[in-house]
């Protein structure tokens, strides 16, 4: 289910409306069924495998910070995960078509035919909770209090990270395995394996993980309630493409009390709206453009690249940023402030800004997670260079198994190394003016754009023609980019303005410093651009792929 | 990256003093952004309103924001009480049995060459550049706007008794192979609705039957607007029960058309109707023999070809692959255009369709790539009928 579909527009208000007709205790029961039929509508299958990261999770943060759980701490994530494979995995699924919000075609015949896959997983998960109970009591005899905390930290680790290398990095490696065999002149059996990507993992998972460490570390405790901790993984708005929300600042609003004040509905209400402007009138619109030039079948000019790599860069931003924003809105409408995710990145001045700006809640995880542990800027310069490399390579990683994501995190790590050679360990933030930013602003916004030119490329060989003629082929200069809707080239200029505003007020919601009829106006601008935007062709959200 | 271990919480910044969103406030705001939106609309109808003759071209934005009109709208402002008060579009693509005009016959000398084509505008621009290339070409055109191959198909049929072309061209277009499911381009390419009719073809267990428009020219359309609104009703009546791409939403005038945000909401309405009417018929593997398009194409092709040759005549397929459709009319009529044996050209050999630089802005091909369609049209045509 996306944000920008019907499908969500009559998804949500039920939600809403049982959200607030039940009282506190209900309330997170309506948030977690919410989650499982959000994720489950795009494949209900790969339910089990967010049962199977939130069981594992619960149950060694636990372990990890306790050393031990409770009867009914056992019994519900076993009742849990053969619940999910029971019920997701074992019925044939492919059985349901749904042709529509409303119709569908059930052959309950096929459904009720157990998949072979189904059975497997089932027959694993019940072998899985045996061994699990009985190697219990021995874990509790003679495992020592911290080896049993770096064990289970490790089994976190592994799990988690083992579910993702296989889903979105196995058929990647292994193909890059079985080309190198091949060059060298062996014949390598195919071991691709056929698997589908399932959508969010990288985001779910990294918010399990940053649970276990934070538990490990000491710097929360572990949730005691299955339920709590399933609603923490499977917590809709940002389940598919975050924001990464942190375990210590998604939990204690998912046990504590929540009000919904006439504030949270009129503040989601507005990211919500200046949400679906970025996506479906400006990102949406400008997709076509950039497809144009990016999988186009012939050499493209200078113009052509430089036009529609601007266009890329505008396209992301208004993308992710509108998947944030809406996420955030639809969650103060339950009372419940995400993670900032965006803070107008393209204001940065240098690449350090940049990532405190862009994408925030994965810089700073990686930043919490992956930099300080591997060292942070403790040490030799080497060794902060190395650090700093390091963890933009694996955040390009993290992006999708594809060497032009790896290129393009390298290339990140270059910019920051590059910068703190030029400006030293403590540099001085800029405190100009907007307008003084503004020649830094766009010098920086041309590296930024080279960084999305790897991002977006289709090929090594696309790169290289690319690069190749941005920095020495000029003859091309006729613009055969596809012209961006009305919508889009309107919605930019309101974005623009509606950025510079928010800049200056340092606050998303400037506009309530204004008197009504300009708070007004801004409403009815941002929705005039969302009414032509709804008529562009509705696409995925890039970060789904991630 | 920040290597400093500051918080990761929002900024205090973005917080709101309570005050700021008081109910009071935000009412009146809603209540200024109703004012607002009103405005809008009002000065979007003064300011991009359509010509008032029909005759007169509408600038982009004013065509921008009347796109979301309903096709019936759009059809009824072109049509005037007379061929004077009424535009050019709609006046075209209408297939008429017995029309004079100007259009060669049969060839003017035995040197000459005569193609008779009947298409779209795409197959026009490639016989138009025929005749750059060899002056010896003659031409006699016949084409409806985005016309579909049962529009072609039938235009020939009509026009077959009054021409002795050497050569016959039946054009197909990719992007409107799905119109052959309506008498009507418009009930999905309502955007830019031409009011022009066409028999609608049929294949039911095997039996192969055509379906009339109902209207059949302008003047009978200008009467059921003006003068016989009961034929109009008729002919929405066979919409909707014969074209299953009809939708009232997009077609008939309503409420709607008098907004200049709600013709804009009618819009995406429009786009989402369009995009599964596509999906119903094309992904993008190829096309989908839904509602058998494929097959009846291919019976019309077939029947098109065994007329031409009855007459003496050479029959000519151009499989038109406009943008996006890659070699998928090839993939779905090459096999039987080599089975019995129809000489065609399928644009995409010479043309990537997924090249943009093919293309102008409005979706036809460049000059330049419809004189290199046209050279190798010319080379096949010639070598075919002996005539170099």
């Amino acid at each position: 289910m996306i944000f920008n579909s019907l499908s969500f527009a009559i998804f949500l208000p039920i939600v809403l409306l049982f959200y607030y007709l039940c009282n506190r205790r209900y309330q997170n029961w309506v948030l977690l069924i919410a989650g499982y039929t959000f994720y489950g509508v795009w494949d209900i299958r790969f339910l089990y495998l967010v049962s199977l990261s939130t069981v594992l999770d619960f149950c060694t943060g636990l372990m990890i910070a306790n050393g031990r759980m409770t009867m009914a701490q056992r019994l519900a994530p076993s009742c849990h995960l053969l619940g999910f494979a029971l019920f997701f995995l074992v019925p044939n699924w492919h059985a349901v078509v749904f042709q529509g919000v409303y119709s569908n075609n059930i052959d309950w015949q096929h459904l009720l035919t157990p998949t072979s896959l189904g059975l497997k997983v089932l027959a694993l998960s019940i072998l899985g909770i045996a061994i699990a109970n009985i190697a219990y009591p021995y874990v509790l005899k003679y495992m020592e209090e911290k080896t049993k905390r770096i064990f289970f930290l490790r089994c976190s680790l592994i799990g988690q990270l083992g579910m993702l290398g296989v889903f979105k990095y196995y058929n990647f490696f292994v193909a890059e395995a079985e080309g190198c065999l091949k060059s060298l002149g062996f014949d390598a059996p195919s071991m691709h394996l056929d698997i589908i990507l399932p959508i969010g993992i990288s985001f779910y998972t990294f918010q399990t993980l940053s649970y276990v460490c934070d538990v490990y570390w000491g710097k929360m405790q572990p949730v005691s309630r299955l339920r709590d901790f399933a609603l923490f993984v499977s917590y809709f708005p940002p389940l598919v493409a975050g924001p990464i929300e942190r375990a210590s600042h998604l939990i204690p609003r998912i046990l504590g009390e929540r009000r919904v004040g006439f504030e949270n509905i009129c503040q989601g209400g507005y990211l919500i709206l200046l949400g679906l402007v970025k996506k479906m009138a400006i990102a949406d619109g400008l997709a076509g453009s950039v497809f144009s030039i990016y999988n186009a079948s012939s050499d493209v000019g200078w113009l052509d690249i430089v036009t529609a790599t601007v266009t890329f860069a505008i396209q992301i931003y208004c993308d992710f940023s509108g998947y944030s924003d809406i996420a955030c809105g639809v969650s103060l409408w339950f009372g419940i402030e995400l993670l900032k995710n965006f803070d107008q990145p393209y204001f940065s001045l240098n690449p350090s800004e940049f990532w405190r700006r862009w994408h925030i809640s994965l810089s700073s995880w990686l930043r919490d997670y992956l930099y300080i542990p591997l060292g942070g800027n403790r040490g030799s310069e080497i060794k902060v260079y190395r650090n700093l490399m390091l963890t933009m390579v694996l955040g390009g990683l993290w992006h999708g198994a594809a060497w032009n994501f790896l290129l393009w995190g390298g290339y990140q790590g270059a910019m920051l190394i590059i910068h703190r050679l030029f400006v030293g360990r403590k540099p001085v933030e800029f405190s100009g003016t907007l307008l003084m930013r503004l020649p830094r602003m766009l010098f920086f916004f041309v590296f930024v754009c080279y960084g999305w030119l790897l991002f977006r490329a289709t090929s090594f060989d696309q790169i290289s023609y690319f690069t190749q003629v941005l920095l020495a082929d000029f003859s091309d200069m006729t613009l055969h980019m596809k012209i961006p809707p009305l919508s889009s080239l309107l919605g930019i200029i309101i974005l623009i303005l509606v950025e510079v505003f928010q800049f200056k007020r340092q606050n998303i919601h400037f506009y309530t410093y204004y008197p009504a009829v300009i708070h007004g106006g801004v409403y009815a601008l941002l929705i005039f651009v969302f009414i032509m935007g709804l008529s562009n062709d509705s696409q995925q959200f890039i970060y789904f792929q991630f | 990256m920040t290597v400093s271990n500051s918080s990761i919480s929002n900024s205090e910044s973005d917080t709101i003093p309570t005050s700021m969103l008081t109910g009071q406030r935000v009412f009146i705001a809603i209540l200024w952004a109703l004012v607002w939106l009103i405005l809008i609309d009002i000065s979007l109808n003064i300011f991009f309103s359509m010509p008032k003759s029909p005759l007169i071209q509408p600038t982009k934005l004013q065509s921008f924001f009347n796109y979301g009109r309903s096709a019936e709208g759009k059809i009824r402002n072109m049509v005037g009480r007379d061929n004077e008060s009424t535009a050019i579009l709609a006046n075209a693509g209408w297939i008429l049995e017995n029309v004079v005009d100007e259009q060669p016959k049969v060839a003017s000398s035995s040197d000459r060459v005569l193609i008779a084509a009947y298409g779209q505008s795409f197959t026009n621009q490639i016989c138009e550049a025929l005749k750059v290339i060899d002056p010896r070409i003659e031409l006699r055109l016949k084409a409806g706007p985005a016309a579909t191959v049962s529009h072609s198909y039938a235009y020939y049929k009509a026009d077959a008794k009054n021409q002795q072309a050497d050569v016959v061209v039946l054009g197909i277009l990719a992007s409107s192979l799905s119109y052959m499911t309506s008498p009507t381009t418009a009930t999905i390419n309502f955007e830019g609705a031409a009011p022009y009719t066409y028999p609608i073809y049929k294949l039911n267990d095997g039996h192969f039957s055509e379906e009339d428009p109902v209207i059949h020219s302008i003047e009978e359309l200008r009467t059921s607007f003006y003068d016989n609104p009961a034929l109009w009703q008729e002919y929405i009546k066979v919409l909707r029960s014969k074209s299953p791409t009809y939708n009232s939403w997009i077609f008939e005038k309503d409420i709607f058309d008098y907004s200049a945000l709600a013709r804009m909401i009618r819009r995406s309405i429009g786009q989402k109707h369009v995009h599964d009417v596509t999906a119903r018929y094309w992904n993008t593997n190829g096309f989908i023999n839904t509602d058998s398009i494929l097959d009846i194409a291919n019976i019309l092709i077939a029947n098109f070809a065994n007329d031409v040759r009855s007459k003496g005549q050479l029959p000519y397929v151009l499989l038109i692959q406009d943008q996006g459709y890659k070699d998928h009319l090839a993939l779905a009529f090459e096999s039987q255009l080599k089975q019995l044996d129809i000489p065609y050209l399928s644009t995409h050999t010479i043309a990537s369709s997924t090249n943009p630089r093919n293309f102008v802005s409005d979706g036809h091909f460049t000059p330049e790539v419809t004189m290199q369609i046209a050279r190798v049209f010319h080379a096949d045509v010639l070598n075919k009928i002996k005539k170099n």
